[in-house]
């Protein structure tokens, strides 16, 4: 799920959206949820933010760090520690004054093209664009190809299970995203830093882990219904067709990413489910 | 311990002692009637089957589809894993994505006009490598601290109750789906 929607989920409790406000002055640190901020006077600490963009007008001595929201300079604005957007873009004439590291770790397109020599705030070529994407498509089906080779049987049967029980994979996946939202929400807001970090990131390890399972699943299924053929022998055949289908659709705008987030939904549902593919019985032999 | 240099795998075994041809070993049969070793385990297979009819005629009659189920979800033989006719087509099309994603981004780095194709890949590609290095380093470097900066930001808000009252019902709801499939099965 895109921070976008878990603001939307988290949106009734969040404060009032409205125009973006201006920063207290020189405070030790500013805080901000769910609403625009712009720092028009000096501050003496660090910046959060959470589903709300930021204008930098005035210098800023600590970090700044923006989750799901857009940061921009004015021309006296600066930081002097580091500057982290997690789901925002950076928008920055020149250099953007930032004395540590900029990072942008959930982009990397940015990343790449800081590699490149070109300024990771300047617009791509569309190639570059759909070039990374190819290339990301290519990591997927090198990645569910591999775990289809040592993971056959348990494909196999979370594919003809979620045949079996199509709908309630996917009523499952919108419950389990749901509940892994909520419970990361909940855990990040209500406990200390010491014992929420370490949940969250294991919370967000068995989602990815469900993700990467239920999608090579969901590639089986869609490749063994379109090929007609569920054995063995053509199940790697099968899981690059679902896969050509799946991803090529998800190429297309607008469209594409909405039906890759459908299906990834679908894919949590899936792992879950079925439990990892695990065997419905186990016969222990004497 | 079997001392054959080719056993017949599993899946081998059982077909020959099902009377089933096998497709990915036609010298199975000859190999086994040779072999000790293999002809011992193709023994012990048919009488691991004729105990399975004489349990099988004592219950209930199988499901419909059941054979094709379970020849549906079985593992890969050992020669399916390794033969390279099994995994052409995913092998073709992840080299077909490969080579055209790395040849889109080669195009902005502006060296293929100069050095030649297979260096503008290869600069394009330990940009990517870089990159994706960088990501991972950049992810674990900032991402404990992030989450810190926002579980802060979240703290003085009413987030984490609404959160809680929420996850309530979504546990019970995801619960209920769980135990009804799994009831299901």
């Amino acid at each position: 799920m895109t921070p976008a929607a878990f603001a939307t989920l988290l949106w009734l409790a969040a404060p009032p959206t409205g125009p973006a406000a201006p920063a207290s002055p020189s405070g030790s640190a500013v805080t901000t949820f769910g609403r625009d901020l712009a720092i028009s006077s000096p501050v003496q600490g660090r910046v959060l933010a959470a589903f709300a963009n930021i204008r930098i007008e005035a210098p800023v001595s600590g970090d700044v760090v923006v989750w799901g929201g857009d940061v921009s300079f004015g021309p006296a604005g600066s930081v002097g520690g580091n500057l982290s957007v997690f789901g925002g873009d950076l928008r920055a004439d020149g250099t953007p004054p930032v004395q540590g590291v900029v990072s942008t770790p959930g982009s990397l397109l940015r990343l790449y093209l800081a590699e490149m020599r070109r300024a990771p705030w300047e617009l791509p070529a569309s190639r570059t664009v759909w070039g990374l994407r190819l290339l990301s498509l290519a990591a997927w089906l090198a990645v569910t190809l591999l775990l289809l080779r040592l993971f056959g049987a348990p494909f196999a049967r979370a594919a003809a299970r979620a045949e079996e029980m199509f709908t309630t994979s996917a009523l499952a996946g919108v419950l389990s995203v749901l509940t892994l939202f909520l419970a990361a929400a909940a855990v990040l807001a209500l406990l200390p830093s010491v014992l929420s970090v370490p949940a969250v990131l294991l919370v967000a390890t068995v989602a990815v882990a469900a993700k990467v399972f239920g999608m090579g699943s969901l590639f089986l299924l869609l490749g063994q219904k379109l090929l007609r053929r569920v054995s063995a022998r053509h199940r790697p055949a099968a899981l690059a067709a679902g896969f050509a289908v799946l991803g090529g659709l998800s190429l297309v705008p607008w469209l594409g990413p909405l039906l890759w987030i459908a299906a990834s939904i679908l894919a949590v549902g899936i792992a879950v489910l079925t439990g990892f593919g695990a065997p419905r019985f186990r016969v222990r032999l004497a | 311990m079997s001392t054959c240099p080719h056993p017949l795998d599993p899946i081998e075994v059982e077909a020959l002692a099902s009377g089933s041809e096998v497709s990915s070993r036609p010298d199975a049969a000859d190999h086994a009637a040779r072999c000790a070793g293999c002809g011992e385990a193709v023994g012990r297979a048919e009488r691991v089957g004729g105990w399975l009819d004489e349990a099988a005629s004592a219950v209930a009659p199988l499901p419909e589809n059941f054979t094709d189920r379970v020849l549906r979800i079985r593992p890969f033989s050992r020669a399916e894993r390794w033969s390279l006719a099994v995994w052409r087509a995913p092998l073709l099309l992840l080299a077909a994505l490969g080579l055209s994603g790395t040849g889109a981004v080669a195009g902005p780095v502006g060296v293929r006009e100069q050095l030649g194709l297979a260096v503008g890949l290869a600069a394009s590609l330990g940009g990517l490598v870089r990159a994706s290095w960088r990501w991972l380093v950049d992810l674990r470097a900032t991402g404990p601290a992030s989450l810190e900066a926002l579980s802060d930001s979240l703290r003085p808000t009413s987030v984490g109750w609404a959160a809680l009252l929420l996850l309530l019902p979504a546990a019970v709801a995801l619960r209920a789906v769980l135990v009804r499939a799994i009831s299901r099965r």
